[in-house]
């Protein structure tokens, strides 16, 4: 009896004091954007972290619809595949001239799907050839500690998993200067994190 | 009880009562639900209007406007409210929104969107307008949001009932009436040099020539640039600027000063005279006038000296209203036909007989002019009676004879004075000044042409509120007959704007008017005492249509700078104002001024109508029995606008 109370209590001693390992929790926050009409599809994400991910066996779905590319913005795991179905009612012609991917379906008609697989991580600009004023972007992230803002300007990131230590909080959205906040876990899943984005070119997703 | 309402100090009371229960009471007409609701409204912009054409909401409510376009590009700009967008097809819109950038400068962009959120945080209506321009009549078209609790309406109706009940109790307090016989100062007298000048031949050739200049520029522009009315100089100068000056500070203060400088029958009036300035005095008299004009030198047929042609060109001339000041050819067109008509009519006849008789603008002028607060007089009517040549009237070396056919020295009225100042030059006795006084002074109205017009006046300032400042795109369509091309609803528009101001308003206002001559008890000629009683729709009128071009020239001012550097759509920027953009000037205040112009119009008008009764009815009850059917009238009327403007 005494003997196993001593080991479970050593257990979590043990437990409390050697564990690298953040416990299951949000790192939360709100981002403030100044000169946008409402601050979402703001994208907020974790550098400095181990690259690892494993793309979803599914593919994600870039859908044009109204003359609108819907999402607007996509974040996918670097390795996804996206299908660019096209169903609209008149014909499209999606394109890509991003370092991160370069393609090119030429103009197809409604009821038509093309895939593409995302293998490097990076930003990719989709533009139609046929209305100039669509537009839409798909995100290739390195690992999987993302998150797009809501309506609100609210983001939530899972970090379970990852080790105690400093880590590079960035934001991107195609109107706003990119921003860089550092910070400790596990001490920073306590505190909402404020990020204040002013309007401008943003840069690239990794250096 | 009689000898209590009697005393002027309870009716006093009483009228500052009424006044603070007027503005509290429609504190208490709050919207029905408490509960906030949110309202998707499916807007469908098309040529010229929205549909829905109005939105009811509740303060607090949210709306989502989920806009499409069933043709061109549309705008969608909101008074009073951050909300902008482009409206295409298909569904899909441009919303605007705003940032103030670290330098403090407004910066803007627009964001492609389905549908536009926002919550009616603001009570009272509030007009969307188009802003893209999307054809003939786009500035025009406009969409309307009510948040009740509209308590600025509630607010207008109880203040207008106001006005009449207090006006009414004021009448009976024994008092004198507000500004019995009104003062009037001799501007000559005040203003030195403005004798002088008035005296100067060239006075009114130097006045009108600018005008003379951009006149022709104008009919020039008209031909030779845009076809898009707002995107030429004419349209919007004649038709925002002009026509805005014209009867909100020519008419108010000057009366007929327009008619001093219209550049119009000029040409005529210099062909008929053979100078542009010098006066051309022969000794012996023909027909009565010292001087040989071009011509046959005619006069007019005598059953003709009345305004019913007026009355008839312009119901003609409005018929095409909308087309006039929306298209440059068809202004272009009018200039010319009545530049063409004072020339031939200066052929036949001697004077200014087309502005006196056909002019159609000159019509209301005259009328409206009786409650101008200038006016041209002579300064002693003895000296006129004593003074046997009668210059004034048959012309000296000095000056013409009045060209408006006019005997200053027993003129009590502006109306059918064009104030070209010939008498101030032709008289010998330095007699005729030019004076100063309140406002509503002449109070006579001599016969039925007179009292048509003012009520063809009224009721086309009622259906230019509905057709130009109102949502209902179908009625825009059908006085739009050139571009809709649907003859029967244009024939029912037409119909119904020739019934109600030939028909319905004068026979109810005459009906009313003659009742109140029996109620009155009245023994004396009904004929004058009912022209008498219409005076009162002259000040109701006149502010009226000042509430009607009021948001011309605030919504619309941006397109009067734009056109002044592209004058003619071609492209230019002499100014560097041929982009700025459209956006209306506090445009949210002017249901606010629009009440306000009207219950003053309601306050001239029947005070003035109980003033100008005294020579007809000489017992204060008795005189007001006579205005109260007529001023529940006017009332009335001005009820219409305020539901228009307001409600």
């Amino acid at each position: 009896m005494n003997s196993k109370r001593i080991l479970i209590f050593g257990l979590i001693f043990l437990m409390m004091t050697t564990t690298h390992v953040v416990a299951s929790d949000l790192l939360s926050g709100i981002v403030k954007a100044q000169g946008l009409r409402k601050p979402d599809n703001i994208l907020v994400y974790l550098t400095k972290t181990p690259d690892q991910i494993t793309p979803p066996q599914e593919a994600f779905v870039l859908d044009q619809n109204n003359l609108t590319f819907l999402p607007h913005t996509l974040v996918i795991p670097m390795g996804s595949t996206v299908a660019f179905p096209n169903n609209d009612k008149v014909d499209h012609n999606v394109f890509s001239l991003s370092r991160t991917k370069k393609f090119n379906f030429g103009s197809y008609k409604p009821g038509v799907s093309h895939n593409v697989i995302f293998d490097k991580p990076g930003i990719v600009e989709l533009r139609c050839d046929l209305h100039s004023e669509m537009i839409s972007y798909i995100l290739v992230m390195k690992n999987s500690y993302f998150a797009l803002t809501d309506k609100k300007g609210n983001f939530s990131i899972d970090v379970k998993g990852l080790a105690q230590g400093k880590y590079t909080l960035k934001t991107w959205h195609e109107k706003l200067t990119n921003s860089k906040l550092a910070l400790e876990l596990p001490a920073a899943v306590s505190q909402k994190a404020i990020i204040n984005l002013k309007r401008g070119a943003p840069g690239v997703l990794y250096k | 009880m009689l000898t209590f309402m009697k005393s002027k100090i309870i009716r006093v009371i009483l009228i500052i009562f009424l006044f603070f229960a007027a503005i509290g009471l429609p504190r208490f007409f709050k919207e029905i639900s408490g509960e906030n609701k949110t309202h998707v409204i499916e807007l469908v912009a098309g040529k010229y209007g929205y549909t829905p054409e109005r939105i009811f909401v509740n303060k607090g409510d949210t709306i989502i406007v989920k806009p499409t376009s069933k043709d061109v590009t549309h705008g969608f700009l909101l008074d009073g409210y951050p909300v902008e967008f482009i409206i295409k097809q298909g569904g899909i819109a441009y919303q605007k929104y705003e940032w103030e950038d670290d330098a403090g400068k407004l910066q803007a962009d627009w964001d492609k969107v389905t549908e536009i959120e926002f919550t009616a945080d603001k009570s009272g209506k509030f007009i969307f307008r188009c802003t893209q321009v999307c054809g003939n009549l786009h500035p025009f078209m406009t969409g309307e949001l009510i948040v009740a609790p509209n308590t600025l309406y509630y607010t207008m109706i109880f203040l207008s009932i106001w006005v009449v009940i207090s006006l009414f109790l004021w009448f009976g307090s024994g008092r004198r009436p507000l500004q019995k016989k009104g003062k009037t100062l001799n501007l000559f007298d005040i203003i030195p040099g403005l004798k002088w000048l008035m005296k100067r031949r060239s006075f009114q050739f130097f006045l009108l020539f600018p005008g003379f200049v951009i006149f022709y520029l104008f009919i020039i522009a008209s031909l030779k640039g845009s076809p898009v009315g707002n995107h030429n100089i004419a349209i919007i100068i004649v038709w925002i600027l002009w026509w805005f000056l014209l009867k909100s500070v020519f008419v108010p203060l000057g009366g007929r000063l327009w008619c001093m400088i219209c550049p119009l029958p000029a040409p005529a009036e210099w062909i008929s005279r053979k100078a542009f300035t010098a006066v051309r005095f022969i000794k012996k008299p023909i027909k009565g006038n010292h001087h040989k004009y071009t011509g046959l030198g005619l006069d007019w047929p005598k059953k003709l000296r009345n305004m019913w042609l007026q009355n008839i060109i312009f119901l003609l001339m409005i018929s095409f209203g909308i087309i006039l000041i929306t298209r440059p050819v068809a202004t272009a067109t009018m200039f010319l036909l009545i530049l063409a008509a004072t020339l031939v009519m200066a052929f036949i006849f001697r004077n200014r007989v087309f502005c006196l008789y056909l002019c159609p603008v000159g019509g209301f002028l005259g009328n409206y002019s009786m409650a101008s607060t200038t006016a041209l007089r002579v300064i002693d009517k003895d000296v006129c009676k004593k003074h046997k040549n009668k210059c004034c009237l048959k012309g000296s070396p000095d000056g013409w004879g009045c060209p408006w056919n006019q005997y200053p020295g027993t003129m009590d009225r502006n109306n059918y004075c064009g104030l070209c100042t010939e008498c101030v030059k032709t008289c010998p006795e330095n007699n005729v000044g030019f004076f100063l006084r309140p406002f509503g002074s002449d109070r006579t109205v001599k016969d039925y042409s007179e009292m048509y017009n003012i009520l063809i006046m009224l009721v086309v300032a009622i259906a230019f509120s509905i057709t130009m400042l109102g949502p209902w795109g179908f009625i825009k369509a059908a006085a739009n007959i050139t571009e809709s091309r649907q003859i029967y609803p244009f024939l029912i528009y037409i119909g119904v704007l020739y019934t109600m101001s030939l028909g319905v308003f004068p026979g109810i206002f005459i009906f009313l008017s003659r009742l109140s001559a029996k109620f009155a008890g009245y023994k004396g000629d009904v004929k004058k005492l009912v022209l008498q009683l219409s005076y009162m729709l002259i000040p109701v009128g006149i502010f009226a249509w000042i509430a009607f071009s009021l948001p011309s020239i605030m919504v619309n001012y941006s397109y009067v700078l734009n056109v002044l550097s592209d004058p003619l759509g071609y492209g230019w920027n002499i100014f560097g104002t041929a982009n700025v953009s459209f956006n209306p000037f506090y445009p949210e205040i002017v249901p606010l001024i629009q009440g306000l112009l009207l219950l003053t119009g309601l306050y001239f008008g029947i005070n003035r109508v109980y003033l100008s009764l005294t020579g007809l009815i000489a017992d204060p009850s008795k005189r007001k029995k006579a205005i109260l059917l007529p001023g529940f009238f006017a009332l009335a009327v001005v009820n219409i606008f305020l539901k228009l403007y307001l409600g």
